[in-house]
């Protein structure tokens, strides 16, 4: 055969009785999957600002560290995306060496949200949860961990207010939005973002899932689900399945007003590297954020490509920058056991260093 | 094939089997051509579809999985398990694969295959448009027909407004419907570039060794081929402008929509969004207030006292304050650069920030101690001192900021406590406190200050 197929009747029989048992299988095994739970850990609410809560990991020892390591991750996520279940939980992996972990939950903003801004954001809920961190260690300035959206919200936080972040971790975090391989930057740009929230409001959080579908909508929207039928026969894997699919889609609306400061001084305007980012009035930049820095990126990563992360090098006023590259995509490097092998590590010993 | 009506897996199984085998039976007979039967492609989409509906509700998270491969994942995948089918047993160049693919899709005229998918992957809130617009669609072409000189004329008289918005309604419509258009085209083309990427990627399948052994690598191969040919479009300025396009168009005609709704509501005597619009619009910039007014009764005395006084100023926004951008930028530097201090000169007081928030439960009970009490004793044993020797406290809180904690605890004292060790400041009790700060010459001051 010169042909690039060589599949044989036999093969392609097979290959159907093989997806018949699969598909005979889920008829056992998916009626058995209880609705999955996420969060793995157990944390105790520290604080509150309406409906955003400060929550505190609680481990299975008592923490080492001496300053608190608080959590900041993209409007559009959970707090369990970063401790989806036991075996996937970079929470967990932090709390192990000995990290005080801390999380920012955004809550679900609903209509009466609409009008939060990013100075709501920035210099209220994330300043707030900071200084109750700060009084309740007693210590001047703590180690703030950014993660996407949450990155950016960070570094944002860390240029106004650099004498409380003692280190800053940023994973995942877009800092150029205008590099070449930007999908999303690429969509957003010829958007008329005033438009868009003064007819919607908040903007739903359906409409921000099927932008991230449109990604990559094939692999995405189809090879996924026919990959399914692959683990039908497997109870446990169905269920890592359906907790991969509740972090996707389990999603926040986003405040309209943050959304549209957010499209045009970072998506539009790319500020972090053109200037004209403005919290409440006062401008940010990254020439401030003179701390230590430990950059994270995904060399995968499809909604913030690697080079979008590692322009803060260039940008950022430390002397004390590090860039650790992870072999995976956006998600991965929270969920995959690589992730897990290899970044509570990291940023653990980075900490380690810069404890005192 | 299948009929609905069976009752458990056993029914599904037997029947399952038997069409599987009857399948396998004609592949082994020599395949499956054009026309024979049974058709694989629409007996899988029967099995999957009677499948999905022998599982019982109330599992809603797997539900949700299930319904997402069945929606279209199972019906691309029946389609190429088909002319996998075509072709087994036989030696077919790529050519004859990715045109027997295009029909299957129904690409081989103007049909665009990608149109339903991109469809279904559009959010709730889309699909209720989209929706909303089909049912409407009938009406809203014939009323064009009938009305395409009315939608030129100028509007008077007593409904000049409400013409106006009809017309409006009418254009963004007509709008929407031909930025639609132009996506539907971008994505044909990127269809089309997809069933040639297909092609070439075949090809590169001829060689003995890497030749596709299976309609699922093949499906897999379709998939990388059609991600290719559309990250190349979806980055391009064409669907850039496209996408924009259809985005702003859609939201025109939202916004026209909406605006119809508003008055049907007012003429019933209904709150309408835009006005309950403006009272959560109030609430934030209230808060936002708030938040400054107590900010700036935070700061010590004397800083307050040696600010010069301004004139009123508007009560929320603050001025823009534009602070040069660090001129100088440090050179490329290595990957890791080393550790060293930096001065703490630039760092900036912390004073002002220091300040009790509305709305701010705070858990008195130090949860840091709870947690080391309950884990202390359990491993006590492997909670060694050593690092904490190792790693000594970052420098303790300064004089002024440790002031102004104490300031912000006792702020908090007073205020009524909700129950436990929650302290609780109300709204209320803000609004009452800060309301004599919330004055146009209290916040020029606070400017000023700042």
């Amino acid at each position: 055969m010169n042909g690039p197929l060589n599949i044989t009747p036999d093969a392609l029989a097979q290959e159907a009785i093989t997806l018949q048992q699969k598909l005979s299988a889920g008829l056992q095994t998916l009626p058995e999957v209880e609705d999955v739970q996420y969060g793995a850990t157990a944390k105790e609410e520290v604080w509150r600002d309406g409906k955003v809560v400060l929550y505190r990991f609680v481990g299975e020892q008592a923490p080492t560290a001496q300053v608190p390591l608080l959590i900041a991750y993209a409007l559009v996520n959970r707090p369990y995306m970063v401790d989806l279940q036991a075996d996937r939980s970079l929470v967990k992996g932090l709390l192990a060496r000995g990290e005080d972990v801390y999380i920012i939950d955004w809550g679900y903003p609903d209509r009466s949200d609409r009008f939060l801004m990013l100075d709501d954001y920035i210099n209220r809920f994330i300043d707030g949860a900071v200084d109750h961190l700060r009084r309740s260690s007693g210590l001047d300035a703590i180690n703030l961990l950014g993660i996407c959206q949450g990155g950016a919200f960070s570094l944002c936080y860390a240029s106004l207010h650099p004498e409380k972040v003692k280190n800053l971790i940023t994973m995942v975090t877009p800092v150029d939005f205008h590099t070449p391989d930007n999908m999303l930057s690429n969509w957003t740009r010829d958007m008329d973002v005033d438009l868009f929230v003064d007819t919607l409001g908040n903007v739903p959080a359906d409409l921000m899932n099927s932008s991230y579908l449109m990604l990559k909508p094939f692999r995405l929207h189809l090879q996924k689900y026919v990959g399914l039928v692959d683990i039908l026969d497997d109870k446990h894997a169905i269920e890592d399945f359906l907790r991969m699919e509740k972090w996707i889609f389990d999603s926040p609306d986003l405040a309209g007003e943050a959304f549209r400061q957010f499209i045009k001084q970072f998506y539009q305007g790319n500020g972090f590297v053109n200037g004209g980012i403005e919290i409440d009035g006062e401008a940010v930049d990254l020439g401030n954020v003179d701390m230590p820095i430990l950059n994270i990126f995904a060399e995968q990563d499809h909604l913030v490509p690697p080079d979008a992360s590692r322009a803060l090098q260039g940008l950022a006023g430390t002397r004390d920058y590090t860039e650790l590259s992870f072999k995976g995509g956006h998600i991965g490097i929270y969920v995959s056991s690589r992730a897990q092998r290899e970044v509570p590590s990291a940023i653990h010993e980075w900490l380690g260093k810069r404890a005192r | 094939m299948f009929k609905s009506g069976f009752g458990d897996t056993g029914d599904f199984e037997a029947m399952a089997r038997q069409y599987w085998s009857a399948w396998g039976d004609a592949m082994r007979q020599g395949g499956i051509g054009g026309n024979a039967d049974p058709q694989p492609a629409q007996q899988w989409q029967q099995a999957v579809d009677w499948w999905s509906r022998l599982l019982p509700d109330g599992r809603s998270q797997a539900n949700d999985a299930v319904g997402r491969f069945n929606q279209q994942a199972s019906q691309w995948f029946g389609q190429m398990q088909q002319v996998a089918a075509q072709f087994a047993g036989q030696d077919a160049s790529a050519r004859e694969v990715s045109q027997a693919w295009r029909q299957a899709m129904g690409a081989n005229g103007d049909g665009n295959p990608f149109t339903d998918l991109f469809k279904a992957m559009r959010g709730q809130g889309a699909h209720g448009m989209d929706e909303w617009l089909d049912q409407v669609k009938p009406y809203l072409e014939g009323f064009q027909q009938q009305s395409q000189r009315w939608q030129q004329l100028p509007a008077f008289g007593q409904y000049r407004e409400h013409q106006e918005r009809w017309q409006a309604l009418q254009l963004a419509q007509q709008d929407y419907q031909q930025r639609t258009d132009a996506l539907s085209a971008l994505m044909l083309k990127c269809a089309q570039r997809a069933f040639e990427v297909f092609e070439d990627k075949l090809i590169g399948h001829e060689e003995p060794g890497r030749q596709i052994t299976s309609a699922r690598a093949l499906f897999d191969l379709w998939i990388d081929s059609a991600e290719q040919a559309y990250a190349a479009i979806a980055l391009s300025a064409e669907f850039r402008k496209t996408s924009g396009a259809l985005t702003n168009a859609q939201m025109r005609l939202r916004g026209c929509i909406q605006l119809e709704v508003e008055h049907v509501t007012a003429l019933f005597g209904m709150p309408t969004r835009t006005e309950i619009d403006s009272a959560h619009r109030k609430v934030a910039e209230l808060e936002r207030a708030l938040r400054r007014a107590a900010a700036a009764n935070a700061r010590p005395v004397a800083e307050r006292k040696g600010a010069p006084a301004s004139p009123p100023a508007e009560p929320v926004a603050a001025p823009a304050k534009s602070r040069p951008r660090r001129a100088p930028r440090k050179p490329p530097a290595i990957t890791h650069k080393a550790a060293t201090g930096k001065p703490a000169a630039k760092r900036r007081t912390t004073a002002r920030k220091l300040a009790a928030k509305p709305s701010v439960v705070e858990q008195k009970a130090p949860a840091r101690r709870a947690a080391k009490a309950e884990s202390g004793k359990a491993t006590r044993k492997s909670v060694v001192k050593k690092p904490a020797a190792k790693n000594p406290p970052a420098k303790k809180i300064s004089a002024p900021a440790r002031k102004n904690s104490a300031r912000k605890t006792t702020a908090a004292k007073t205020a009524p406590a909700r129950s436990g060790n929650n302290q609780v400041v109300s709204m209320k009790d803000w609004v009452a406190r800060y309301a004599a700060m919330n004055t146009p010459d209290a916040i020029g001051k606070d400017k000023a200050r700042k």
